[in-house]
């Protein structure tokens, strides 16, 4: 758990028991710090496999030099502080152990006292900094643990399951397609996390969020003075992602200028910042994200064709919410479990009515939409249970590719019979009226149909 | 004798205000410091080069720690005389000074620690 503190291990190296034995008590005034006392180099060297947080090492111990010690620690454990306690000043020492990596460097005086305990909890609050962070990463990685981000078990997700696989296992570049709402950013976070790189940074742009005259400064950073208002040096995306992932969403928006320097980054592996001279190498994960048809892009001469290959690596085509099936009910069960569980709310079934109900609709806002819908039919829900009335679709509804499934007339019928008492908020009279059917034969259909 | 009062009120802060820890650490003070001395002693009588400039360090800390200024200056003056030219009648003669100005210092300690 984020937050929790664990007891910061201390080795106290001290050859004098008189002293080490008094640090030793004085470290452990803190119920927090767990402290051992060691007499000699050699002991703290052979225990370093206890792992410990920080370690007080006298600079004259019996066996080896203090310098010495302080190389085989850092040699082995390199983020390892290591704080020097010395009989006597000496400056030339002093900044001889601080550059071979020593955390401080004090002499045995009356101001020791003070000086170590405050080095002592600096350390601790790096540590549980450090630590928080691990937590962090490790959640993200769990949060992002493929089959937790998508739900749903449709066949044409199970297709994008398998690319994800090969995504995951290769450092080829992914171009990711899909209708807005389908999660094309949440994918390209799974790859991300899932990957050897999920240690390192993964960078989201969106490229059609950011003006033209601004995308190069964002993607590749500028030197200070590069232009009127560039006050301080500023490290770009492809930088920050170093390591990592750079995901461009809306990769179609780019500007054609744009797409040639970015094709000179990606071909060369290396940048420069705007006004400046210095190559910068690059190890970047490209995964890019477009609800356009690129290839038609190209054809159009909106996208560069070798931009388009570079880019195009392994496709993974999102399928809408809509063809989904069954993914649909899944996916509201899981909307509604999570949003009643942030909510403190007794969870909620839906009725087998409102699961119908939420079968005929088209969402052409994919994911996004139904995860709306149901948040709402929760809110709108007062009992155990949600039922149709509480489903409410706020866009047309109407399947404009009402043919992309294979169901029967019945259930065309149903469909459009559902979106029209929607849109005329169940008024039967007007639904039956721009239906060019009878009142009675309205009726009759809701009942027989079980609408 | 004002310095002593100052290094135990550091004692004390260094141990809480505990009288019991205050008590223990003044013991371990007076049962290493005879140790130390004989050690010193005797490496100087085996003209030990490496450990009069060892066993000198080491009683170094403690020694400073109670602000045994005199006995302290000795001791740094040993250690830095076994690293240049040892003179050992002349190390000889420190470590005999030290041994004279501890004999007292050790009485000191004695009744400091009776009053635990």
């Amino acid at each position: 758990m984020a937050g929790t503190k664990r007891p910061l291990k201390i080795f106290v190296v001290e050859d004098n028991l008189f002293y080490g034995e008094l640090l030793k008590r004085y470290l452990s005034l803190n119920p927090d710090n767990e402290v051992y006392l060691f007499k000699t180099g050699k002991e703290c060297l052979d225990h370093l496999y206890q792992k410990p947080d920080l370690i007080s090492l006298d600079y004259g111990l019996p066996d080896i030099p203090g310098d010495k010690v302080l190389k085989k620690i850092k040699a082995d454990y390199p983020e390892l502080p290591v704080i020097i306690v010395s009989g006597q000043e000496d400056i030339k020492t002093a900044v001889s152990l601080l550059r071979g990596g020593a955390y401080d460097y004090f002499v045995k005086d009356d101001d020791t006292k003070d000086r170590l305990w405050n080095a002592v909890n600096k350390i601790r609050q790096h540590m549980n900094l450090r630590d928080e962070l691990d937590v962090l990463k490790d959640e993200i990685e769990q949060k992002y643990a493929f089959r937790n981000v998508i739900k749903g078990s449709s066949p044409a997700l199970k297709k994008v399951f398998a690319l994800m696989e090969k995504a995951i296992h290769s450092n080829i570049t992914v171009s990711i397609t899909g209708e807005t709402g389908t999660g094309k950013e949440l994918v390209a976070k799974a790859i991300h996390y899932n990957s050897p790189r999920a240690k390192n940074p993964f960078i989201p742009i969106n490229v059609s969020a950011i003006p033209n005259e601004l995308i190069e400064s964002e993607l590749f950073g500028y030197e200070k003075g590069a232009f009127t208002g560039a006050n301080t040096r500023k490290i770009g995306k492809f930088e920050l992602a170093e390591g990592g992932t750079l995901f461009l969403d809306e990769i179609a928006e780019m500007d054609v200028n744009m797409q040639t320097k970015l094709l000179r980054v990606i071909q060369e592996k290396e940048l420069t910042r705007i006004g400046g001279h210095e190559v910068i190498k690059t190890d970047v994960r490209l995964i890019v994200a477009t609800h356009c048809n690129l290839a038609e892009e190209v054809k159009k001469g909106n996208f560069r064709q070798d931009l388009y290959y570079r880019l195009l690596g392994l496709p993974i085509e999102l399928p809408p919410l809509r063809n989904r099936g069954l993914d649909i009910i899944l996916l509201a069960k899981y909307f509604a479990e999570q949003y009643c569980k942030d909510n403190g709310l007794e969870q909620k079934i839906f009725t087998k009515a409102a699961q119908d109900k939420l079968m005929s609709y088209n969402y052409p806002g994919n994911v996004r939409e139904l995860a709306a819908i149901v948040e709402l039919a929760a809110v709108m829900s007062d009992g155990k249970y949600i039922d149709e009335s509480h489903i409410t679709f706020n866009s047309s509804g109407l399947p404009s590719d009402i043919l992309s499934e294979e169901i029967t007339l019945d259930g065309y019928n149903k469909k459009i019979i559902r979106y029209f008492l929607e849109k005329y908020d169940g008024n039967v009279v007007k639904t039956a009226e721009k239906l060019g059917i009878g009142k009675s034969t309205l009726y009759r259909m809701l009942k027989t149909k079980n609408i | 004798m004002p310095a002593k009062k100052d290094k135990l009120s550091l004692l004390r802060e260094y141990l809480g205000n505990d009288d019991q820890q205050i008590k223990e650490m003044l013991e371990l003070f007076l049962q290493n410091i005879p140790n130390d001395l004989n050690e010193l002693s005797l490496v100087c009588k085996k003209n030990d080069i490496d450990g009069i400039q060892k066993t000198a360090h080491r009683l170094k800390s403690s020694v400073r720690f109670f602000g045994l200024d005199d006995v302290a200056t000795l001791l740094q003056q040993i250690e830095t005389s076994s690293k240049e030219q040892p003179d050992f009648k002349q190390l000889d003669e420190l470590t005999k000074q030290i041994n004279k100005l501890m004999e007292q210092e050790l009485i000191r300690f004695e009744k400091m620690l009776s009053l635990f």
